[in-house]
């Protein structure tokens, strides 16, 4: 583990494409936040265990065998983390303003609302630009 | 004990029966030669009795039912035993009719010594018609692919075709005597079941509904189902009728072909998005400033990269319309403000060509329920392409207004105009006009598709007056009832 201390903060960045976590990574750090990066549900739960994450980066499906939809149940039900904004970052639809089992892309009987379900920030990645996203973190964290 | 006088009139009764009875009744030999013809066979077969007299019956037969003629055995004879056969029998004019003969032996000295017969003949044509009629129609019910049910006014299930079986798993006779409900009802819902029977037996109307359903093995299917309450001269309902498809099948196809299109927009977008974060990034200076020239490079690959972003919005937009499956979030909506917010995101756009903007929105216009996500699409696809295909320094000019049933928008500009030849495939997927394809090459030919697609979804008109050269002119109207909510599925990308 790095010295973190010229970061104010730590995302934890979900994210298995390592182009994506190349920019996000860039991006964020550029303006004093630390990004630590997990591929699957496990490696984020252990980066979780080891370091103080002030917001999660969620990119929708996960390698391994938990999804996003498993992951952020997992989260919400634990009480070290379950305060911890997440943001879904996904190229995956926007299924209207309910969540969808999304390994299934399929309405849940009784679909509930991205906040509902715990989900701060909602966005398409390929209609958002990386300012936009940039600006939600940053007021999310509290900082400049 | 009867007086001749009786016996006269009774006589008389008995020949005026015979001679007017519709029927015709004859006497016949054993071997069918007529002795007695009553007059009735002259309006029957056009011949008088006496032609008959003496000819044997069998002339007159059609050849093919020549065999339905019994030949009597003797036990029969002796019994007097009835027959009755039907058959064709040759006109004067030799065509031919149905009767049906009721024939009995009788041995009876006034005759004569051997046995008679006497027959009573009955024109059935038309009966048979109908009958074969009917039986045409069984015929076609039977051999429906489409399971076709009749319950009577209990809703107790009194048929089934065939069909039933290869939807449902259980064969007619397992069915028939069970209440509707067992093929109707399915798995849906108690609030499903009671618009249903509310319909079809309150309000005396078709129902028409997808319903959920488990076959006998267990498996599950869909059924794309019509019923019918038939009424009687009363307007009370006599019976039921029920005709289902199974669409279990078209429905995966669907839903396999909408996964699909999800699946490869998201591999689609992942280089785009990767492409268009890094030119952001470049353009901002992040890896520090470029020259002018690198700038104006960068900018126009950006656009590009842009532009397939929009080209896979507005795919998927189109796939889900079409597929059905599109939300409808109807909400109590003031026309006038939306079409604000739409003309704030397009504000740049219509100052850097300088274009002049006239508003005249009716003062107090009633608020109208539509899904304003939906709406504010149109009016951007609308707008979009007005401020795209005028010229600098050119007008657009947006009404609102009511009529009597609608609201009406009207978006004005004096811009390139549509050809005459080109209007009326304007609607149509990925059609653009050469007249503006040469000039301005940034246009999917997808944005009134779309446009048309939300607005026949929600219960409007879009149509359009435009000369070329001179300008256009695109109208929505949108009924002052508003458009009812629909739970669908997805939701259109902005």
């Amino acid at each position: 583990m790095e010295d973190g201390s010229q970061y104010k903060k730590e995302v934890l960045v979900v994210e298995d494409d390592p182009d994506f976590v190349k920019i996000i990574t860039e991006k964020l750090e550029k303006n004093g936040i630390k990004v630590l990066n997990a591929k699957t549900a496990d490696e984020s739960i252990d980066l979780l265990e080891k370091n103080k994450i002030d917001l999660i980066w969620l990119d929708h499906y996960l390698v391994g065998d938990k999804t996003g939809y498993d992951f952020v149940t997992f989260i919400k039900e634990d009480k070290r983390w379950n305060r911890i904004p997440i943001f879904l970052i996904t190229n995956y639809d926007d299924y209207g303003n309910t969540v969808v089992q999304m390994e299934q892309m399929v309405q849940e009987e009784n679909p509930k609302t991205y906040s509902e379900f715990g989900i701060d920030k909602y966005f398409v990645k390929s209609n958002t630009s990386l300012d936009t996203i940039l600006g939600e973190v940053k007021k999310y964290l509290k900082i400049a | 004990m009867k007086t001749a006088q009786h016996k006269s009139i009774e006589t008389d009764i008995l020949s005026i029966i015979v001679e007017q009875t519709t029927d015709m009744i004859a006497i016949h030999s054993f071997d069918w030669n007529y002795l007695y013809v009553s007059p009735s066979c002259k309006h029957l077969l056009g011949y008088d009795p006496e032609e008959l007299l003496n000819r044997s019956a069998f002339e007159y037969f059609h050849p093919d039912d020549l065999k339905k003629i019994a030949s009597y055995e003797s036990e029969d004879m002796e019994k007097q035993k009835i027959h009755t056969i039907i058959y064709r029998i040759k006109r004067k004019d030799n065509g031919y009719i149905w009767f049906e003969t009721t024939i009995k032996p009788i041995k009876d000295s006034r005759l004569g010594e051997e046995t008679r017969l006497i027959t009573v003949s009955r024109d059935i044509t038309a009966r048979r018609s109908s009958e074969e009629m009917v039986k045409k129609f069984v015929q076609a019910v039977e051999s429906a692919s489409d399971t076709i049910v009749m319950a009577n006014a209990e809703g107790v299930i009194m048929y089934t075709n065939p069909a039933i079986f290869s939807m449902t798993g259980f064969k007619p006779p397992e069915v028939i005597g069970k209440h509707a409900n067992f093929i109707w009802e399915g798995t849906m819902d108690k609030m499903f079941t009671n618009t249903l029977w509310q319909t079809i037996k309150e309000k005396k109307q078709p129902f028409n509904g997808d319903i959920n359903n488990v076959r006998k093995d267990g498996t599950k299917y869909i059924a794309d189902t019509h019923i019918s309450p038939i009424l009687d001269e009363k307007k009370e309902v006599s019976f039921y009728v029920g005709i289902a498809r199974d669409i279990t099948k078209a429905k995966e196809v669907d839903r396999m072909k909408t996964e699909f299109i999800s699946l490869a927009s998201h591999q689609l977008r992942t280089p785009l998005t990767s492409i268009k974060w890094r030119l952001e990034m470049l353009l901002k200076g992040d890896e520090g400033n470029l020259n002018d020239k690198q700038k104006d490079y960068v900018s126009n690959i950006n656009a590009t990269n842009e532009r397939m972003i929009d080209l896979i919005n507005s795919l998927l937009n189109i796939s889900r319309i079409e597929s059905g499956r599109l939300i409808i979030d109807s909400r109590s909506t003031k026309l006038p403000e939306l079409m604000n917010s739409v003309l704030d995101e397009v504000a740049t756009r219509i100052a850097d060509k300088n274009i002049v903007l006239l508003k005249n929105f009716q003062p107090e216009l009633p608020e109208i329920n539509v899904d304003p996500k939906l709406i504010m699409n149109v009016y951007l696809n609308i707008l979009t392409n007005a401020i795209k295909y005028t010229r600098e320094k050119g007008t657009i000019s947006v009404d609102i207004y009511e009529t009597n049933k609608e609201i009406i928008t009207k978006i004005t500009d004096t811009g390139y105009g549509i050809p005459k030849a080109d209007q009326d495939k304007i609607f149509q997927k990925f059609f653009r006009s050469n007249n503006i394809s040469q000039i301005e090459t940034d246009g999917t030919g997808l944005g009134l598709y779309l446009a048309k697609a939300i607005i026949d979804a929600s219960n409007g008109k879009i149509w359009f007056e435009s000369e070329e050269n001179k300008g256009t002119s695109f109208y929505v109207a949108l009924d002052k009832s508003g458009t009812a909510p629909k739970k669908g599925e997805v939701s259109i990308t902005i």
